[in-house]
């Protein structure tokens, strides 16, 4: 008995494993593209040190 | 909403205006030019909310600096409700030039006379009211630091918003006055707003405004003949410069009472004295500098161990107080801050480990879910997570240097040295910035007036080893370290930086000959007075810096060792295997051999791409070298007799080094090439935002180009002494070339010019 | 004594009598407060000689001697 409970958590602990690596790697990448899509340089970035500038300049100068 | 500007000179204390307004966290630098850009809060601590935005600081409305120019276009276009123009009550002629400026403008402006704490210090006084009545603006006293008088100011802007104002000119005064009323009455029978502002533009020969109004320009240029036998001879731009101080000096001053102590010296003079001395000055810089770097990477604090022979090898029966004690000091000697940092947190992350570990264990999951989590997840994050209270001190030791307002003066002393690889002193400030994090260090560069020095600072930030780089510094230096008795952990990484440095140079001196040819840029600077950094503000930077590298670690770091784990772990029928089996491997030995020059190529064996493959995760953040690392030592480590799974820190490191049988010149070379290769995707992206159209493709190969060729001939110079000729030879020879090109083009160009 | 700004020495005032040069190091020379009739104190040199820090109108202001050679002063 306590031997089909302790391999029904181990599986609920793999597929959980599983589903968490996979999860992590598409959010991961679906930030990414939410930070392009902002046009930020770094995501996250403290706005603080760049000085105020997020946004990358368009390159309509020059 | 109504809108408010703040406009006012660099360092005036505008941004801490700002932040007291908007209680935003922006960081407030003291040298000319961090503020670059408007940065936009809402102000609502009044009757109604108002949009506050803060404009770069500038000296002066002329058209020469993008930042004029930013303040310039938008007080005329986006039409704000009211300016609030900061003036630096101990500075105050040169800051009341601009104002004069501002009031040309028809637009409502208040005058927030800041720093008046300090004018009080000094035993000097000032008569607001009179300033008021002489400039026919509200004026009204604050201490931004201190946050007092604040509300006052804004119930003044308030009201003054009311209303609207039209420009007026202390040039009403000069013999310009009939030249700029018949002007602004032409300018606004022509329904042009700003008429007053446009017309004095006019007279001082702006680029634009000759190109907008042509008619007009006819007129100025008619007055200008009849003024050539005068004075300024038709120059009316220096002509309105001068009346503007001379009404200034004027008018002004007598608002201003200078206490009886002449010329003491202050503390910012006596620290002065020291650190800019003529002779002293370099040299103490590359102490400090060396000093940072030291109580960050240092296994040996002080070098006590060296000199006093103290043995620190401390054995308790206990395993857990022994680990304890080796947080803090081990048999190399003391450990720095910020290696005790590191210890903690590695200590920290190793229990954590562990515990994951057996929890998944004792959970029962399957055997390759427990790999993904401990080899896979946790090692790839655990290996980030241990630097970050290192780098973080790393950080918070560069920004005291910056918030202090040394940097300017350090720019001001290596100047000299600067131009003669073809750059301005104020080019080093970015650089500088880049061992932060070379995103807002490229941003940065955008203060830098001249577009070949632009591009050419952009070019090497990157070889300012950054904060995401750091760690692989001090994981390969430790690791040689240990395995090779004798080298000195920070020494190397010390040298490796200065290395980095030398570089920089190098490439800007080569590319001021080749294809950034031109004259260095002016360098005509204003010095700040020193001053203790707000803790505050420091503690704010440090939080939003641990925000994002924390962030870093659980999106791309994470992600990117899942991926590795993976591809390490599997081969292409999707079946788990060992490592030498998997898709990795594959992929991984059909590249080895480009790396073979570096050092870390098939002479390395069946591994050795393990070091090709970190490179090339490094591309998306610098962080993940060393999380690879990590994430392949357990599979490759397991195939070493005798080594030790818990194995944390540098432990990685040297596994790869005992499995792949790379030297420590092959480790070095490595360290070189990450350090100059193209950085991160953020940092890339940063760079190509910078530079114009068409000119990041070269940028991208001159990083890849050099990383390249500098690890070789690292490399090889390192394992084979005697190679050094024969580089010097060919460096040599490529940079005669240089020369005899230069010269060659220089004479075409002179008697090109003759003819 | 006319003397231009760049063969200053340290510690010697002067009054601004004209300034040369064009174009942006010009304006920027003016914008930065140094006008004719304004009274500047050399303060120091950078090891070198090359760059020079100046007081002006208050505050402490850093120029090449290039540049500092377009001010041509009075001594005082």
């Amino acid at each position: 008995m306590s031997n089909l409970l302790l391999s029904a958590v181990g599986t609920a602990v793999t597929i959980a494993i599983a589903v968490l690596a996979v999860g992590l790697v598409v959010f991961a990448v679906w930030y990414q593209i939410r930070c392009k899509k902002k046009g930020k340089g770094s995501c996250g970035c403290d706005c603080s040190s760049c000085g105020g500038r997020c946004h990358t300049q368009k390159k309509d100068k020059e | 909403m109504l809108k408010f500007a703040l406009a006012g000179n660099p360092n005036c204390g505008k941004t801490t205006l700002f932040n007291a307004l908007t209680g935003s966290t922006a960081h407030v630098g003291n040298w000319p030019g961090v503020t670059v850009d408007k940065r936009e809060g809402v102000y609502k601590k009044g009757s109604v909310p108002v949009s506050v935005v803060d404009l770069p600081g500038i000296y002066s409305l002329s058209p020469y600096t993008p930042e004029e120019l930013i303040a310039r276009n938008f007080i005329l276009e986006e039409k704000p409700d009211c300016v609030i123009n900061i003036v630096d009550a101990t500075n105050l002629e040169r800051n009341l030039y601009l104002t004069t400026q501002l009031l040309e403008m028809d637009v409502p402006v208040v005058v927030a006379l800041n720093m008046m704490d300090a004018v009080r210090k000094k035993g000097d006084a000032l008569d607001s009211a009179r300033l008021e009545k002489e400039l026919g603006v509200p004026v009204a006293e604050i201490s931004a630091l201190r946050g007092e008088g604040i509300g006052d100011l804004m119930q003044c802007a308030y009201k003054a918003a009311q209303k609207k104002r039209e420009g007026s000119s202390v040039l009403a005064h000069s013999s310009l006055s009939h030249l700029l009323a018949d002007v602004t009455i032409a300018l606004r029978g022509e329904g042009i707003s700003h008429p007053l502002f446009h017309a004095v533009k006019l007279a001082e020969g702006d680029e634009e405004e000759v190109k907008a109004h042509p008619q007009q320009m006819q007129t100025v240029r008619a007055f200008q003949k009849q003024c050539a036998g005068e004075e300024f001879a038709g120059d009316l731009e220096a002509q309105i410069a001068d009346a503007r101080y001379k009404y200034i000096t004027a008018r002004f001053s007598a608002v201003l009472t200078r206490s009886a102590k002449p010329n003491t010296l202050s503390g910012s003079d006596k620290a002065d004295r020291v650190l800019t001395h003529r002779i002293w000055g370099i040299p103490l810089f590359l102490v400090i500098l060396f000093g940072i770097f030291h109580l960050t990477f240092g296994e040996d604090l002080f070098y006590l161990n060296a000199i006093f022979k103290i043995g620190f090898d401390v054995e308790t029966g206990n395993d857990i107080l022994n680990s304890f004690v080796a947080v803090f000091f081990s048999s190399a000697g003391v450990s720095s801050p910020g290696v005790i940092l590191f210890n903690l947190m590695d200590f920290v992350c190793s229990l954590a480990g562990d515990g994951i570990a057996n929890g998944v264990s004792a959970a029962g999951a399957a055997a390759w879910a427990q790999g993904l989590v401990n080899d896979g997840i946790w090692a790839g994050v655990s290996g980030v997570l241990s630097f970050i209270p290192q780098i973080l001190f790393l950080f918070l030791l560069l920004s005291i240097l910056e918030d202090s307002g040394y940097m300017a003066r350090v720019a001001f002393i290596l100047d000299r040295a600067f131009r003669k690889f073809g750059l301005s002193g104020r080019a080093f400030i970015p650089m500088i910035m880049g061992f932060g994090c070379s995103v807002p260090a490229a941003v940065n560069t955008r203060t830098l007036a001249d577009e070949k020095e632009r591009i050419m600072t952009n070019r090497v930030i990157p070889f300012f080893t950054c904060g995401a780089k750091a760690p692989i510094l001090a994981a390969v230096c430790g690791a040689i370290a240990a395995q090779y008795a004798g080298i000195n952990a920070d020494l190397l990484v010390f040298a490796l930086y200065l290395f980095g440095m030398a570089m920089a140079v190098l490439s800007v001196a080569v590319m001021r000959q080749t294809t950034m040819r031109g004259e260095v840029a002016p360098f005509i600077m204003e010095l700040p007075a020193y001053h203790l950094p707000q803790f505050r503000s420091l503690m704010v930077h440090l939080w939003d810096k641990l925000k994002h590298y924390v962030q870093k670690a659980f999106t791309i770091i994470v992600a990117s060792s899942v991926v590795i784990w993976f591809l390490s772990n599997f081969a292409w029928n999707w079946q788990m295997v060992e490592i030498q089996n998997s898709i990795l491997y594959d992929i991984g030995a059909f590249v080895q051999w480009v790396c073979t020059p570096m050092g870390f190529g098939v002479q390395l064996g069946q591994f050795g791409w393990v070091f090709v493959v970190a490179a090339v995760t490094g591309l998306i953040a610098k962080e993940n070298v060393i999380s690879t690392f990590y994430v392949l030592a357990p599979a490759i480590g397991a195939l070493i007799p005798g080594w030790d799974d818990g194995e944390s820190g540098i432990g990685p490191v040297v596994a790869l080094m005992e499995a792949t049988g790379i030297t420590w010149q092959g480790l070095v070379a490595f360290t070189v090439f990450n350090m100059l290769t193209i950085p991160c995707f953020a940092a890339a992206a940063t760079v190509r935002g910078e530079t114009p159209k068409g000119k990041f493709r070269y940028t991208v190969a001159f990083w890849m180009l050099t990383s390249y060729f500098t690890a070789t001939a690292v490399y090889l110079v390192l394992s084979w002494w005697w190679t050094a000729f024969i580089l010097l030879a060919l460096a040599a020879l490529f940079v005669a070339y240089i020369i005899l090109r230069g010269r060659r083009a220089a004479c075409r160009m002179r008697c090109g010019a003759e003819k | 004594m006319e003397k231009k700004l760049s063969e200053f020495s340290r510690g010697e005032r002067g009054v601004v009598l004209r300034i040369e040069g064009e174009g942006r190091v010009r304006r920027r020379i003016f914008d930065m407060g140094v006008t004719p009739g304004a009274e500047i104190l050399l303060r120091k040199l950078a090891p070198l000689g090359d760059p020079v820090e100046v007081t002006v109108r208050g505050y402490e202001l850093t120029l090449r001697k290039s540049e500092a050679a377009c001010v041509t002063m009075e001594v005082l």
